[in-house]
């Protein structure tokens, strides 16, 4: 009988498209939308995720998310340096500070000093001159995405000038850096040249980077730093869901997120349910006949789910495909960022195949109330 | 043709039926007894709304009687559980409806194989033979069109060659001929008498057609929910039909 289900709702081909075309669309803005959502999300701890080397961060306790600035004394890196487990300990400098162009124009950066010594926190990839170049006098290395910010129009090129803090810069690398939440030109230079381009300050540091020693446990060795230290110690992933978290709770990020996702959802369900009951509906006298042949109602239940169950995979697999596509788009040709963990496809097609199902039962209600006497009478 | 003295097949005993309740309530069948004999074409005749389809959906196992006894094929169906009584239609009781009801999105050769599907035969085999069924009605090269794609008259003989291939003990058909002309009309009953009137199985038609009273055993006239009337035909002139 599935052949027969699915011969029904294949060879009618107007609705059967008119059913994948509905939980595609559900699928594409669910789907679409959480990946907006979460590429959003990724943006906000992209500095937190670019910094490869260390494991560990070490902040001052009241730091609630990577762009909070509380500043720790020099001291702190010898501090986290003396705990057990603890491989290495570096300064990391964060700032936000104003470039001057020499066109007059002046432009928000991002500030960022790594150790003179280890370069840890250093771009990892490079698009035009090298890291090492950074021991030059001067030496910055801008992000790609902050070049064409910083300097409209102009193709990637080292040997640019601008001011921070009045004090001369040079651009002696371009990098490719993660997007930032703000959207903001990043300037990665040594920790002493960081420090000496912002305002004297009493303490300088913004975090301590460390990582563990070979076989211990980065969250063992977190909570023994913030016993022996006082600080906020924290493995990547937890400072990255903590600043995740921060802009959960503190902005309307969500619950926007939220209601487009539910009105998404609602819009595909309504479409597709419809679609898929009326669908149940012009067939039921050929339900009725094959009730009065013979047809359990069991068979024709699952004839229904059957049907259900391949229009809510073709649609869930072209919704995702089509998201898929959007995302690449949006990725490539705008200043969004999508991204999909597992998590999304599992929630969609959760989403989607509820949907389905709540359709699928909606239309065997009909069926199995139907009454295949009624054949005869039409 | 059988002789009405051996076992009946199907057994109607003071069966009723009612449609709704109180002041709208509507009597379909008052008390109709009623005994068909395999080998037998029956027809029931009678005005609309006289209790006919009611009938033959009782003894299809369809509809339920509110009182009174059916028995058909050794099946009292008034006590048979609702599962029981699906299969049961499954593998006893053949349909032709008078507006076909063929499964437009279906080729020909799949309608006719349903049956068969419903009572676990591969798909294959079933439709294999569909096939040769269909060869049979004189359809052997439309196995591949939709309904949609046949004249009213090769649509009912599908419709008959669907309702016979599981080879049914009795086929019930609702006003086969009504929407066909006159030489369509005869060549369906020709085919209903070769493939449904058998030495263990009967034909029972309702109809208002009386062009096709000569293919009949016997004609049963209903009025008013009640049988008034019961004709046994010629056996001679229905024989020769065969």
């Amino acid at each position: 009988m599935f052949a027969i289900a699915l011969k029904m709702l294949t060879r009618n081909r107007g609705k059967y498209l008119a059913i994948i075309a509905g939980v595609a669309f559900a699928s594409l803005l669910i789907s679409l939308q959480c990946s907006i959502f979460c590429g959003l999300m990724r943006l906000t701890s992209s500095q937190i995720r670019d910094i490869k080397d260390a494991q560990i961060w070490v902040m001052d306790p009241n730091i609630q998310f990577v762009a909070d600035f509380r500043p720790l004394s020099a001291n702190a890196v010898y501090q986290v340096q003396g705990v057990k487990g603890v491989e290495w300990a570096v300064p990391f400098y964060k700032w936000i500070t104003q470039a001057h162009m020499r066109t007059g124009t002046v432009q928000d950066v991002i500030l960022l000093g790594f150790d003179d010594a280890t370069l840890v926190g250093s771009p990892r990839e490079m698009i035009l001159g090298s890291v090492d170049d950074l021991r030059r006098p001067d030496a910055v290395v801008v992000d790609e995405v902050g070049f064409e910010i910083l300097w409209p129009g102009e193709q990637v090129a080292v040997g640019k000038v601008f001011e921070l803090n009045e004090r001369r810069a040079e651009v002696v690398g371009i990098c490719r850096a993660s997007k930032t939440f703000r959207t903001l030109p990043i300037v990665y230079t040594r920790y002493s040249q960081a420090t000496a381009y912002v305002p004297p300050q009493r303490k300088l540091t913004s975090y301590v980077l460390a990582d563990v020693e070979n076989g211990a446990d980065p969250t063992e060795v977190c909570r023994r730093i913030q016993s022996q230290t006082g600080l906020l110690a924290l493995t990547k992933e937890q400072f990255t869901w903590k600043t995740m978290m921060f802009y959960v709770n503190n902005t309307g990020i969500v619950a926007n997120f939220g209601i487009t996702v539910l009105l998404g959802a609602v819009i595909g369900c309504a479409v597709t349910a419809h679609t898929f009951y009326s669908f149940t509906l012009n067939n039921l006298p050929q339900f009725g006949t094959l009730k009065a042949m013979g047809v359990r109602n069991g068979r024709l239940l699952s004839m229904i789910f059957s049907q259900g169950l391949l229009a809510g995979t073709v649609g869930f697999g072209i919704g995702l495909g089509q998201a898929t596509f959007l995302c690449e788009w949006i990725n490539r040709k705008s200043h969004l960022i999508s991204y999909t963990p597992w998590q999304v496809l599992v929630g969609t097609a959760i989403a989607v195949f509820t949907m389905v199902l709540a359709a699928s039962l909606l239309s065997a209600q009909r069926v199995l109330r139907l009454e295949p006497a009624l054949v005869f009478h039409d | 043709m059988i002789s009405p003295r051996t076992q009946p097949l199907v057994t109607c005993r003071r069966v009723t039926r009612q449609y709704g309740t109180g002041e709208r309530a509507t009597v379909a069948l008052r008390g109709a007894d009623l005994d068909i004999h395999p080998g037998e074409l029956t027809l029931l005749v009678g005005p609309s709304g006289c209790g006919k389809t009611t009938l033959i959906s009782i003894i299809a196992g369809i509809l339920k009687p509110t009182s009174g006894d059916v028995e058909v094929a050794e099946e009292n169906l008034v006590t048979l559980p609702e599962r029981s009584k699906a299969l049961f239609r499954a593998k006893n009781v053949g349909i032709v409806f008078q507006h076909f009801h063929l499964i437009p999105t279906l080729t020909a050769a799949e309608n006719v194989a349903v049956p068969l599907i419903i009572n676990r035969c591969s798909q294959r085999e079933a439709v294999a033979r569909a096939r040769d069924l269909l060869d049979e009605v004189g359809l052997g090269n439309r196995g591949g069109a939709f309904p949609g794609e046949l004249s009213g008259g090769q649509q009912q003989r599908l419709s008959i060659a669907r309702a016979i291939i599981h080879e049914p003990r009795i086929v019930v058909c609702d006003e086969p001929t009504s929407a066909l002309d006159q030489q369509t009309g005869r060549q369906v009953m020709q085919l209903l008498r070769r493939h449904a009137v058998r030495e263990n199985r009967a034909l029972l038609v309702v109809t208002h057609d009386q062009r096709i009273f000569e293919f009949a055993d016997r004609v049963v006239h209903l009025e008013d929910g009640r049988i008034v009337r019961d004709e046994r035909l010629s056996s001679q002139s229905s024989a020769e039909l065969n």
